[in-house]
């Protein structure tokens, strides 16, 4: 960290009084960093040489950001970007954008109270804005649909050789789903409360951008609506925070693309199907030797709560 | 029948997540180790559920499963692969049902809050 440390200062010409973890993404090391003036700035790297199956390398995720705010979407600037050894990595340093992501707090706090009335709207807005990001200058950034999609999930999931019956059901399921043609869009890919950073007035900042990709619109959407993260709220389908007519009205509001309720159900169940095998993913990096975590080993028994809301959509066409 | 003593590995679990509960409440416990002790909580309240109803769950779904796909040798694996390998017709209610029914149970060992009200 020393070596890390000196090489941020000499970078931003700056003395650094702490550099404080925070949790990281699927493959991201996150730091706050905390200078000597005691303004705050945020750095994101990769350590490993091997990038994460689900990843984009740290200098698209940099490009990806400049690009979305230079449309006037709520993304934090870029500083400046590295490419070191790999004591250092590859990454980005960033503007800290102060607010809460905590979705918790967000939910339930008094302080967010007026936020809440308006967010869903807001939240439907921005991703309105990510999604009319042109594309010709993303050709770096891959392009997959749903069958695509449906495919590279297939094979991560059996690579754990553990079957799943309810898993199996929900491929079947969505195999024989009619999607609707839309036009590609910069997809975020992990659109949901954690990576949305929120003040008492607004929607601030949308961070962690490391799973963007080029596909269909409705997969944001569908991904923000997952049960697992309603954090109780489970009647609240936007993220536990408000109803989809919100959101809808939002996005709406500012585009051309016209949001069938029918589409958002599929790319919901594709999502909790998701969410069950990245479960999967977190759990085997710990049974196979590779990480030692509690977190890691715990999250596999959050498998079952995605095959719970599998079986709720498919049985009951409860998406609630 | 069991030829250990009492207190039983389920009440032993039970000491350590009463313990564990008890320290991660108290205000001079550092809140930055808090939420990974309350993680080691949740898993030993899986492990507790379990040892609880774990063995009487799987023998009524072996029992089931054996008449769903008649086969006296049920496994998970082999319903998950009758299903990828279309050996069952998925749209049969009865399929649909053990699996919902399967999940249930599943949710009140790994986290029984997490079922709708």
């Amino acid at each position: 960290m020393q070596n890390f440390q000196e090489f941020l200062e000499n970078s931003l010409q700056q003395n650094i009084k702490k550099l404080v973890p925070l949790t990281g993404g699927a493959s991201a090391d996150i730091n706050r960093i905390i200078l000597e003036n005691n303004n705050e700035l945020i750095v994101r790297r990769s350590l490993s040489k091997e990038q994460s199956v689900m990843a984009v390398p740290k200098k698209l995720e940099a490009k990806i950001q400049r690009i979305v705010r230079s449309n006037d979407a709520p993304v934090p600037e870029i500083i400046f970007e590295f490419s070191e050894d790999e004591d250092i990595g590859e990454g980005y340093v960033m503007e800290a954008i102060p607010g809460e992501t905590i979705p918790r707090k967000i939910l339930r706090d008094d302080k967010y109270k007026n936020v809440r009335s308006k967010l869903s709207f807001e939240i439907g807005r921005s991703l309105a804005t990510i999604h009319q990001t042109k594309l010709d200058e993303l050709t770096d950034l891959d392009s997959v649909t749903f069958e695509e999609s449906l495919k590279k999930l297939y094979l991560v999931y059996s690579s754990f050789e553990q079957p799943q019956p309810v898993f199996e059901l929900a491929f079947k399921w969505l195999e024989t789903q009619e999607l609707t043609k839309y036009d590609n869009v910069l997809v975020h890919g992990d659109f949901r409360f954690g990576n949305f950073i929120i003040s008492e007035s607004n929607l601030e900042s949308i961070i962690d951008w490391e799973l963007a990709h080029i596909g269909n619109p409705m997969e944001d959407i569908g991904w923000l609506c997952v049960r697992s993260w309603r954090f109780g709220n489970v009647h609240k389908r936007v993220g536990g925070l408000g109803d989809l007519e919100e959101l809808i009205e939002g996005y709406e509001s500012i585009s051309n693309i016209k949001i069938d309720m029918s589409q958002i159900d599929i790319w919901q169940l594709f999502g909790s199907l998701r969410w069950g095998i990245i479960c999967m993913m977190q759990a085997f990096a710990h049974l196979s030797g590779s990480i030692n975590s509690i977190e890691k080993a715990a999250i596999g028994r959050r498998v079952s709560e995605t095959e719970y809301d599998l079986m709720n959509m498919i049985k009951h066409n409860n998406f609630l | 029948m069991t030829i250990f003593d009492r207190p039983s590995s389920s009440e032993l679990l039970k000491a350590v997540i009463d313990f564990i509960d008890a320290e991660t409440k108290s205000d001079d416990y550092p809140a930055n180790k808090r939420f990974k002790l309350q993680i080691v909580s949740n898993v030993l309240n899986i492990v507790k559920r379990e040892i609880d109803l774990g063995k009487k769950i799987n023998d009524d779904f072996k029992h089931l499963g054996a008449k769903l796909i008649k086969d006296k040798d049920f496994s998970i694996s082999k319903l998950a692969d009758k299903i990828k390998n279309n050996e069952i017709d998925v749209s049969d209610q009865n399929i649909i049902d053990f699996l919902y029914d399967l999940t249930e149970k599943k949710i009140d060992i790994d986290n029984p809050k997490y079922k709708k009200n």
